[in-house]
Parts: C-alpha cells; sequence; structure tokens
C-alpha cells in the first residue's frame, strides 16, 4: 500500500523527529583532571573560578602571579571539561573564543592537541593552569580539586 | 566579474587572499614571540536575490556583492598591556563598500579583573551582536533582525573612535557580570547609507520647493555617542541577558548651513538567551526614542519600537537550524500609521535559516525572509515605490582563522 503525505503532514513530521532526536543529547563523559604548576600554592579552585579562568575573565591568581591557561583539544577529555567546568559545549566555548578574538577584546589562551605538550606547558609556566588525562599527570605540574 | 568586483584594487584584493587561503592552513598559525603576537582573519562570501523589493541595493536580479574580508593583529606587550587592530574589507550591496577600513584598533591596559581601558576605534555594544557584525561566522543568521541590527547603519554603528572601560565583576552565587561604558564619536564616511540618506532629503525637498541646493559637500557628523551595557551570566545553566542603553547625537550640514539633526535620547536594548541541549532561544526587544529636525524643523520626535524572537536547533553539533521573527515598528505609539513617504511603515520578517560548521573554519549559511512593510530604508532602495509583501534569501561560505 502506497502511504502519501501533504506538505503538511510532512513537515509535522519532520519537525517531530527533529525534536525527539535532539532533545535526548546526553553531556559526554570523559574523566579528567586540572593541573596547575607544581609550584603553584593552590591546592583547590572552585568550578566558578576555573570557569571565569579559562573565559579570560579572571587573569590572576590569589597571590598576584599572571594565570596562563591553555586549552587542552584531547578529543578525549575537551568535551567533558568544556561541559562540566565551563558549562557549555566545546563549540559554544570555540565561539566564544573567536568572538573574544574579532570584536577586539582580548588573545584567546593558545591552545595544544595531546595531554603530554599540556604537562610541559603548564610545567614551564609558574602560572600555568590547564586539564589532562590523569595518567598524564608527571612531577612537573599538580592537580587540584575542583569545589562545586 | 567587473560589476562584481568593481575596482581593480578589490580584484586584486580579492585574488591575494584566495592564494593566501590556498596555502597550507599551518602556516596560518602565526603565533610569534611565544603567543605574544597572533595574527588571525575572515574571508566571507555570499550570494543574495530579492522577489518584489530590492533590499541593500540591487538585489531582485541577484548579486554577489556579499564579501568582506577581515585580518587582524594582536600584540600581548606585557601581562597588562595589548595593541591589536583589524582591517577590513567589505563589498556590499549596501554603501560604504570597495575600501579598506579600521574595523577596530584599541590600545587596552588591563588594571584588574574588574576594570580595564582601551582606547581608539572601540567595537560599540548594543543588544548581544552588534559588535560581532562584521563577523559572519560568530552569529546564527547571515541578517542578524533588521529591527534591532538595522544592516544600513552596520557600516556607521558598529564601532566608535574614543574607548571604553570594562570589567567582570563577580557576584558568588548569583554569577558574575560583564560591564562596558563607552563614549566617543562615531565616523560617518561620505558614502555610508546615513549620509546618504540626508542626501536624499536634500534632493527632495529640492524637488518639493523647485530649489537646486547641491549636495556634493553634504556631511554627516557625529557629535558624541556614549551609552553602557550589562552582561548578565547568571548561576542558571544556559541563561545569558543582557542590558544596554546608547544616547547619540548627529548633524548634517550643507556647506556652513545645518540641514538636518537627529539625536537619539535613549536607546535600550534588553535581551534574553537560553540555551538548553540542542535548542535555543534569544530574543530581543528595543525602544529607540529620537528627535529628528528637517531645515530646524521637528519633524519627529517620538521612540521607534522593535523586537524578535529566535528559537534555533542544533541536531548535532554542527548544524543549526533557525526559526526568526521579527517585528520593527517606526511609530511605538501608532503601529500602522502611514506617511506620505511610505504607505507601511512597519516591518514584519518571518525568517528560517541553516547553519552547517562544516570544520573549525569553514561555516556555511542560507536563509530565506519573507517581510511584510517597508520601514528601514526600503523606499530608498525603490524609488519606483516599494510592495508591501516581499522576500529575500542568502546563501554565504565564510572562512576563519
Amino acid at each position: 500500500m502506497m502511504i502519501t503525505l501533504n506538505k503538511r503532514t510532512g513537515g509535522l513530521i519532520l519537525v517531530i523527529w527533529l525534536f525527539a532526536v535532539g532533545a535526548g543529547g546526553a553531556e559526554p563523559q570523559g574523566d579528567f583532571v586540572m593541573v596547575v604548576n607544581a609550584d603553584n600554592e593552590v591546592t583547590t579552585i572552585n568550578r566558578k573560578d576555573a570557569e571565569l579562568i579559562f573565559l579570560n575573565k579572571q587573569r590572576s591568581w590569589p597571590d598576584g602571579k599572571n594565570i596562563s591557561v591553555v586549552i587542552n583539544e584531547n578529543p578525549k577529555i575537551y568535551d567533558s571539561f568544556s561541559h562540566t567546568v565551563l558549562r557549555r559545549s566545546s563549540q559554544q566555548f570555540l565561539v566564544f573564543r573567536k568572538q573574544m578574538l574579532f570584536r577586539g577584546q582580548g588573545m584567546p589562551p593558545p591552545t595544544l592537541k595531546t595531554d603530554k605538550d599540556v604537562v610541559a606547558f603548564v610545567g614551564e609556566h609558574v602560572g600555568g593552569i590547564s586539564y589532562v588525562s590523569p595518567d598524564a599527570v608527571t612531577q612537573a605540574v599538580k592537580v587540584v580539586s575542583i569545589l562545586q | 566579474m567587473s560589476s562584481f568586483f568593481p575596482s581593480a584594487r578589490s580584484q586584486i584584493l580579492f585574488l591575494t587572499t584566495i592564494f593566501c587561503l590556498l596555502l597550507p592552513t599551518s602556516l596560518w598559525a602565526i603565533d610569534l614571540a611565544g603567543n605574544k603576537v597572533q595574527l588571525h582573519g575572515f574571508l566571507t562570501q555570499g550570494y543574495m536575490e530579492s522577489v518584489e523589493n530590492n533590499f541593500l541595493g540591487d538585489t531582485m536580479d541577484g548579486t554577489f556583492r556579499l564579501t568582506e574580508i577581515g585580518i587582524n593583529i594582536n600584540a600581548q606587550l606585557t601581562d597588562k598591556f595589548r595593541l591589536g587592530g583589524q582591517a577590513l574589507y567589505c563589498n556590499l550591496p549596501a554603501a560604504s563598500t570597495d575600501k579598506v577600513r579600521a574595523d577596530w584598533l584599541v590600545a587596552d591596559y588591563h588594571f584588574s579583573d574588574p576594570f580595564g581601558v582601551r582606547l581608539g576605534k572601540v567595537k560599540m555594544p548594543m543588544g548581544l551582536y552588534n559588535m560581532e557584525r562584521d563577523s559572519d561566522f560568530l552569529r546564527p543568521l547571515i541578517f542578524l533582525p533588521q529591527s534591532i541590527y538595522d544592516e544600513t547603519l552596520r557600516d556607521s554603528w558598529q564601532s566608535l573612535w574614543g574607548g571604553d572601560m570594562y570589567g567582570n565583576l563577580f557576584l558568588s552565587k548569583w554569577g558574575d557580570i560583564d560591564y562596558q561604558l563607552f563614549g566617543g564619536r562615531i565616523q560617518y564616511e561620505d558614502d555610508s547609507l546615513a549620509t546618504l540618506a540626508s542626501t536624499e532629503f536634500v534632493n527632495r525637498y529640492n524637488q518639493q520647493y523647485s530649489l537646486f541646493l547641491s549636495t556634493e559637500d553634504l556631511d554627516r557628523q557625529n557629535n558624541y555617542v556614549y551609552g553602557a551595557a550589562l552582561f548578565f551570566n547568571p548561576s542558571l545553566k544556559g541563561l545569558r541577558g543582557s542590558l544596554t542603553l546608547l544616547v547619540l547625537d548627529d548633524d548634517s550640514w550643507l556647506n556652513e548651513y545645518q540641514v538636518s539633526s537627529l539625536r537619539i535620547k535613549s536607546k535600550i536594548v534588553a535581551s534574553l538567551e537560553y540555551s538548553w541541549k540542542k535548542f535555543s532561544f534569544t530574543t530581543e526587544y528595543c525602544e529607540t526614542d529620537r528627535r529628528q529636525e528637517q531645515f530646524h524643523v521637528t519633524t519627529l520626535d517620538t521612540p521607534s519600537q522593535a523586537w524578535y524572537m529566535l528559537l534555533s536547533y542544533s541536531p548535532t553539533q554542527v548544524l543549526t537550524l533557525s526559526l526568526l521573527y521579527d517585528e520593527y515598528f517606526r511609530l511605538k505609539n501608532n503601529h500602522y500609521e502611514s506617511t506620505s513617504l511610505n504607505p507601511y511603515p512597519w516591518r514584519k520578517d518571518l525568517a528560517v535559516s541553516l547553519r552547517y560548521d562544516i570544520t573549525e573554519n569553514w561555516t556555511f549559511k542560507a536563509e530565506w525572509h519573507t517581510v511584510d512593510g517597508t520601514a528601514l530604508y526600503s523606499g530608498y532602495f525603490n524609488p519606483q515605490g516599494a510592495e508591501r509583501y516581499w522576500q529575500y534569501g542568502t546563501l554565504k561560505l565564510s572562512f576563519n582563522f
């Protein structure tokens, strides 16, 4: 039996399908730890403070040292970090950094692709902060707990 | 090619950019002095066609005059001091086209997180999107809701010469606020649409009273613009709001004689955006209380009213479908009062759009608008008389690095 749909019915089915598929979006899961330079005295960090730091709105540590942020684009943890700490998707985070740049309001932080490079960056910068996979941590960096 | 790129300079600029874009992208990761100096840019090319009325130029036959090229450089000279600037080339159906201009040019000193100062040519905040109007890939639509983001003022109102104070205020459990206080002067180019509108008014006056006033030396000046913007980032996930206010004063001069003036006593834009899972809802409301004089006679002294709502749905991270409803009324207190020059002084726009982020650097967009009304300069682009119901559609490809 041939089923025929008029344009209105077809459009309605398409809209319902799109909403049904879209509403069920689960947030990505992936283990990561927040790391700072090993010489940094900070041991914990509030999630909101971390959000402001990665959005370039908080630029110095409590002791006055300049914060050096690096974005870790390791796909295993990038989405998870973005949702958990920044409470936005990695795509929204990318747009935010581009807005800052093309509005003339600031320079976005550098990005690196691997945990190894990120650990090296944070280890070399006294005000460094980023996030890596738990098994990538070395003595050059210190893990700090994120307080919700 | 000649109508697409009216001057040799624009052809050279375009071809140079295309050549550069064909180079390996790694070359574009230009970070000098350990990320202290960065070079970025973008290129967009679009196609627009309208039905029944022209929109922003001769668009009824279709036009590729929808090109934007921007190059910016930033130098973080110390932890607190930055210099930066962006050069912008536009070839658009509206005015101020086919020339390279400074989009923004700033010296930025960040004293502390709650307080910084930028001097030079700074972007003017107005609503959620005014500061990023020149960067197509940063917004959901090709043409932002015209009720608030009138494209004919884009070339003039996107930035100002002067400065702003800015900062972030942490409000504990309530979230945080970004603020900007700005002031300075807007620069109207001789071929900006704002200037051409003053020219058209004088020409109409010539015709009406059989005068022969030359408009060759007509000069539109901004005496001042100042305002404030607050961007709320509350603790509720996905919610963002903003409130912006600006005050502005313009005069148009013909030699030594003031022919018209516009004083915007207040332009207030209230904005709200909420994202939930794969949906995003944005709405903005605007009132512009203004007084206009022509040959020292007050011709308009009442607010206009505008608002829109935009619903977006992203089934995947790279695809966004949007539905827009947008309304503008020239007179807040009398939405449908006709004038001798415009029998339909309102604009109601229903639009659908698609945005596809092909990669982090490439974006494709398509949209279609169905419009009722001819407010916001439709008469200027349709001197033979504008139709009440009309449509326009646009395709656009953007590259940024």
